[in-house]
């Protein structure tokens, strides 16, 4: 069962973003990377199951019944982005980039594979984490256990009397991890501190591939080399939970090391592109994911924010004020040569 | 050595993030119009967190739900150190690239940084642990294994150490507790509306001070509360009082529905008086279900 939810963590996130990107505006003419996709394709798997949780939050439907309309949905959201997919690749094969470009030598993309393997096993073998104010596993057995969302206190299983906050309880990221659970068969601790750090790790180094392909373009070398070095900041940078490291290392399963590791990178990377038009849907979905994952002000996450910061400072960029500076500064200089 | 130990339990990484903007500002290293649109935005998220106006609205912007250190999560640390330590040393071995030699800046270079990036933190010792720990760990996990075997252990609540708590809900849904990590643990706290009331808390201290190698000096917040709730027939020891304490602790689990009871085996002594006493005054009888590593366990009926 495990080899089978490997295979289908890896292959229907990838399906359906590729699906999704292929009927998208805008990009018709543009090529489909596999990164692009599992990224694109994994926050709408967090999307479908944020709905069934706040159908089973509020709709007190039963966590049985939900797995079963998890099970529906995505299998219909894969149909519909297997016939996508298949006309688009029957008229435009070429748009469909699987695997990252050819040539180069095998040294550094070899080094990177090593140290990214180093890290998987590590993550995978590693015993369970205690981490200070996280409750995912046993908001995981409680789910499982009353065969319901949030019907117990977690952390006791009684049920509440004050209740808990609403900003908490409609985050959707423990019944993801509980449709994994439940549908191969997975103890649902393992499943959230060794299974799914696996496919955090993966994600970020997805995203990091993608920025690595937007800032180096086609030079292979400098894209492993900074792949590499990324790998090496994971290591050094654990010794604090708000590092990256520690996130990918130590606490993958969190919804703040998706949102640090995958999504703010992501939305980063679409926001350098300057293209709104084209990387609108992605930045959306960042900020809706986020909002899924974390909790954060009324569902303002920071990838909100970081786009919103990153448009002021293009709008600030090309203003007559920027352009007064900057040739005042470098009229200055020539001055004082 | 405990400074240079500290040192390394400290983040650094924001010192290369300056260092690589430095190094962009002032060099004539040219940028693609990404590059400097990284760098600008870089700059810009580090301002606005390092400034106490800013950062406060960031803090506040997150709810304070979140400590300050979780606004650094808006600098993009990771990317910028290892784009710009790719750009810096593919700049200072461009030219012995061409020469063929290559390797040796490269490798140099390399380890240069490799030595930076091991100054800024550390590799696993934080969250290293020791056979101690891990022995107790196991310790616990049988424990819990032995718990949930007992029949109609799901049909009451666990009373227990901390330690014990934590661990049940980690691997079981089914058994529930007195009390959770809430109790303790002000983070896991602040996602539920719930409170404890005062007697739960007591048990608590009491459980806390059981556990205690010394014998458990109660706090003063617990002698206050056993003061005040019984009755000490006058002419007694302190030994005697102390039996009466526990017996009515006891009582007062047992009244909020936990008649399933793990102790510290220090405490074992204590408890099988407590429980002789039980009987006597409050009409409960506990019996002692066996033991498993460092823990009694009792059951009530």
């Amino acid at each position: 069962m495990i080899i089978l939810l490997w295979l289908l963590l890896a292959l229907v996130p990838w399906l359906l973003g590729a699906g999704i990107l292929t009927v998208l505006p805008g990009k018709n003419s543009g090529v489909i990377h596999m990164t692009d996709s599992w990224i694109t394709g994994g926050m709408c798997c967090v999307g479908v199951a944020q709905a069934l949780h706040l159908l089973g939050t509020f709709g007190h439907v039963s966590l049985s019944r939900l797995t079963m309309l998890w099970h529906g949905s995505l299998a219909v959201l894969c149909t519909i982005s297997l016939a996508a997919v298949t006309v688009t690749w029957r008229r435009h094969k070429e748009r469909f980039r699987l695997l990252p470009q050819k040539g180069g030598s095998f040294v550094l993309p070899g080094i990177f594979l090593l140290t990214v393997l180093i890290q998987v096993v590590y993550v995978y073998c590693m015993p369970p984490v205690f981490i200070s104010g996280d409750m995912v596993t046993e908001t995981l057995r409680s789910f499982q256990a009353t065969d319901g969302i949030y019907r117990v206190n977690p952390l006791t299983g009684q049920a509440y009397v004050q209740g808990m906050s609403l900003r908490y309880r409609i985050l959707g990221l423990p019944t993801l991890y509980t449709f994994l659970s439940s549908s191969f068969s997975v103890d649902s601790g393992l499943l959230a501190q060794n299974l799914i750090p696996v496919v955090v790790i993966a994600g970020a180094y997805m995203v990091y591939y993608r920025l690595a392909r937007l800032l180096f373009g086609d030079d292979l070398k400098k894209k492993y080399l900074m792949l590499i070095i990324v790998s090496l900041i994971f290591w050094c940078g654990e010794g604090f939970a708000w590092l990256d490291g520690y996130a990918a290392l130590h606490g993958a399963w969190q919804g703040t090391s998706i949102r640090n590791l995958i999504l703010l990178p992501y939305a980063l990377s679409l926001g350098l592109e300057k293209d709104p038009r084209r990387t609108w849907p992605g930045m959306v979905l960042c900020v809706l994911t986020e909002a899924c994952v974390c909790w954060t002000f009324n569902g303002m996450g920071l990838c909100l924010l970081l786009l919103a910061v990153m448009a002021v400072l293009d709008r600030f960029g090309s203003s007559r004020l920027y352009r007064r500076i900057c040739d005042r500064i470098s009229g200055r200089e020539e001055a004082g040569r | 050595m405990r400074e240079l130990g500290s040192y390394f339990l400290s983040n650094h990484m924001i010192v290369l993030v300056m260092g690589i903007l430095l190094l962009f500002w002032v060099s004539d290293i040219k940028l693609s119009s990404l590059e400097k649109r990284l760098l600008t935005l870089t700059a810009a998220m580090m301002a606005l967190v390092l400034f106490p106006v800013s950062a406060e609205a960031l803090k506040l912007y997150q709810t304070r739900f979140y400590a300050y250190h979780w606004i650094w999560s808006l600098v993009p640390v990771t990317l910028c150190i290892a784009w710009g330590a790719t750009a810096a040393l593919w700049k200072i071995t461009a030219q012995k690239r061409q020469d063929g030699r290559a390797g040796l800046r490269l490798a140099a270079g390399t380890v240069i940084l490799t030595a930076l990036l091991l100054l800024t933190g550390n590799m696993g010792n934080i969250r290293g642990v020791t056979e101690e720990e891990k022995d107790r760990q196991r310790e616990i996990r049988q424990t819990v294994a032995y718990l949930e075997e007992i029949p109609g252990v799901e049909d009451t609540l666990l009373w227990a150490p901390r330690a014990v708590l934590e661990e049940v809900r980690r691997q079981t849904g089914k058994i529930c507790l007195l009390y959770g990590r809430n109790m303790w643990e002000s983070e896991a706290a602040a996602y539920a509306y719930d409170t404890c009331p005062i007697e739960q808390q007591r048990l608590f201290d009491w459980m806390e001070a059981a556990e205690r190698e010394d014998g458990g000096a109660a706090p003063q917040g617990l002698t206050a509360f056993l003061e005040a709730m019984v009755t000490y027939p006058a002419g007694n020891t302190e030994e005697q009082n102390r039996v009466a304490s526990d017996a009515y602790i006891l009582q007062l689990a047992s009244e909020y529905d936990a008649r399933m009871w793990v102790f510290p085996r220090e405490a074992e002594g204590r408890v099988a008086s407590a429980c002789a006493l039980l009987y006597e005054e409050y009409g409960l009888r506990a019996r002692r279900l066996g033991e498993s590593g460092d823990y009694v366990i009792w059951c009530c009926q």
